[in-house]
């Protein structure tokens, strides 16, 4: 008799990008029988109160919320893949965006999230699209202003005067772009003795739902929201091998007409994910099975 | 562990603190238990500018010039234009000071609310430089990738060198740098009353770093016209060229001969006078040339010395070695 093969996932990205979301929603598509997904439940074990409330909140439309700093869920499920028998024991450590966060503003990394790097066979990198911070220059600023207003681009050509007096507002280092904090996420993350590469990485981008409309890729929608991340992973793509997805875990939002259209979806049928090889959009398991392979 | 604290700044982060704004990282708490300690990501002091070149091969570029002719700002522009892509051949590949360059590009960003890009001063706190790093991956070769280290340095340090090979010699950095950038300010060349000071001073300190054997033979000298928006501006286009001309044949005469790559080069890292211009305006030729020349990247000739009467094995070793090579 073999073992079940284990496999680690670490869940990366900042707060509020939709982790927590894709683990309820996962929770969910491996239970149920309405729409296939490529990896089933096998059985239930050990505690589940921390993602059968997420996936309730899920299912009645209602936010997961947010993980706090200091907790730090262990998801673990006994899978299998529908089309055969070969069995997984997928763990993810749902550690909270504010812990990432923090390993950006006070350079301290929990030694729980040291384990978990160790233990882990590959990651998903999450971003929200309504959560990117660019790094905005002062002039495009003005160029965008002199696009509305004439005026303003009259002003702007006049020659500059004496430098400003400084009554500038302090740089806050937490209000770094978001392009600059996940490269040093991953930079962090290579440097520690437990890394292994290469190490699989697969870039969720959630709320695809918000992107969809433009009808880009989800890898051209990183190079060009966050140029400098996609430059790195580029840079090192034996260090990170990766594949970029579109994810709507929720399937919209929570309001509105979205959640009068959902409301008419079966639960599963909400989810919906996009990527090079997804065979079935409203498969949230494919992202895991790239990273399985 | 170690904890984050004073003792772990090098002297000139207090001063780009002082000078710019305050530092949120000067704020951090001690790390607790259960915590493992990341870099600062503050600029690099001397011996860890050292360590990391002793580590892995390492493009110094030493970026000279009086106060406020646009170092920094250069430098910043540098990172800036990654922001938003590659740039030409180079992409990112990594920055082990990249709160240093978001703090020092601070001032021209939306979130600073000022109305015009500005770059905090470098203030002047002894002979300690510090540094920047970026890795860049050349894009037309697999597994290329070029650790940089940039200077960044107060105006003074450079004026003092400038008045004495004696300080020059401080400057030790200088010894392995693989390109030296000195700024001839054109901000200050259209003000007849500063012009022929700043070329005079670019000129002394060219001189004294030379005079005092600072600068590596193999080094890539280029001389930039920084702030070159100011000569764009400038109506009387005939006497700018006029006196570009004049001043590259001035500096050409007196230092051609000694330095084996010598140039020129113009370059706006953020143009403010001529809207023509975009954004680092002749900085990406300037990057194509640190990626593309690199010294260090020659035979470093270690044929033993062809006379030695020591007596040291290695000595003897070389006194055999040349016998049998025909070279004593």
């Amino acid at each position: 008799m073999t073992a079940t093969p284990a496999h680690n996932f670490l869940l990366i990205g900042l707060p509020s990008t939709g982790k927590t979301s894709f683990l309820a929603a996962l929770w969910y598509a491996i239970q149920q029988s309405e729409s296939p997904t490529g990896l089933v439940l096998k059985r239930l074990e050990g505690d589940n109160a921390y993602p059968n409330k997420i996936r309730d909140a899920w299912l009645a439309f209602k936010p997961v919320g947010r993980n706090p700093t200091d907790s730090e869920s262990f998801v673990s499920m006994r899978l299998k893949r529908s089309s055969g028998d070969e069995e997984a024991h997928l763990t993810f450590p749902d550690v909270s965006g504010e812990s990432f966060k923090q390993q950006w503003t006070s350079r301290q990394l929990p030694a729980s999230y040291e384990k978990c790097l160790r233990e882990a066979n590959g990651g998903i990198l999450f971003i929200h699209p309504d959560s990117i911070k660019h790094p905005l220059r002062i002039e495009e600023v003005d160029d965008l202003a002199a696009l509305i207003d004439d005026g303003v681009a009259d002003e702007l050509a006049t020659p500059a005067g004496p430098p400003p007096v400084a009554s500038h507002v302090p740089w806050d280092i937490e209000k770094a772009s978001t392009q600059v904090q996940l490269v040093e996420l991953l930079q962090f993350m290579m440097a520690r003795p437990a890394f292994r590469r290469p190490f699989r990485l697969a870039i969720a981008v959630s709320a695809w739902d918000l992107v969809a409309p433009s009808k880009i890729r989800p890898e051209d929608w990183v190079a060009r929201e966050l140029p400098l991340l996609r430059q790195f992973l580029s840079a090192h793509r034996k260090t990170f091998e990766v594949a970029f997805y579109g994810v709507s875990a929720q399937g919209g939002k929570y309001e509105g007409e979205d959640k009068k259209v959902m409301e008419t979806k079966l639960p599963a049928t909400r989810i919906e994910v996009v990527g090079e090889g997804v065979t079935n959009k409203h498969d949230i398991t494919e992202p895991l099975l790239w990273l399985m392979r | 562990m170690a904890s984050i604290g004073p003792e772990n700044k090098s002297p000139g982060q207090t001063a780009i603190a002082a000078a710019a704004t305050p530092v949120t990282l000067e704020k951090l708490p001690t790390v607790v238990p259960g915590f493992y300690q990341l870099p600062l990501g503050t600029a690099l002091n001397e011996s860890q500018a050292q360590s990391m070149a002793a580590d892995r091969a390492v493009r110094l570029i030493v970026t000279a010039g009086a106060v406020d002719c646009g170092k920094t700002t250069l430098l910043t522009t540098v990172y800036e234009l990654f922001q938003s892509g590659p740039v030409r051949n180079a992409q990112f590949a990594g920055c082990e000071t990249l709160p240093a360059f978001e703090q020092r590009c601070h001032l021209s960003r939306a979130d600073s609310e000022n109305d015009k890009a500005d770059t905090g001063r470098t203030v002047y706190d002894g002979p300690r430089p510090e540094y920047l790093h970026l890795k860049l991956h050349n894009t037309a070769e697999e597994d290329s990738h070029t650790d940089f280290l940039f200077t960044d340095v107060s105006g003074e340090m450079f004026e003092y060198a400038r008045n004495s090979p004696d300080e020059c010699k401080r400057l030790t950095f200088l010894l392995r740098a693989s390109h030296l950038v000195v700024f001839l300010d054109c901000e200050k060349a259209v003000q007849p009353d500063r012009r022929w000071g700043m070329v005079q001073d670019a000129k002394s300190l060219l001189q004294s770093c030379l005079d005092s054997n600072m600068i590596p033979k193999e080094c890539y000298v280029t001389v930039v016209w920084a702030k070159t928006d100011y000569f764009k501006a400038d109506k009387n286009t005939q006497a700018v060229e006029q006196f570009v001309a004049g001043v590259e044949r001035d500096f050409t005469a007196r230092f051609g001969s000694r330095l084996k790559h010598f140039k020129f080069h113009s370059a706006a890292a953020r143009p403010t006078r001529f809207p023509n211009l975009k954004m680092g305006f002749g900085v990406k030729e300037l990057l194509a040339d640190w990626v593309a020349h690199w010294p260090q990247d020659r035979s470093l000739q270690l044929e033993p010395p062809a006379e030695n009467n020591g007596e040291r094995e290695s000595e003897k070793f070389a006194q055999r070695h040349n016998a049998l090579s025909g070279n004593a």
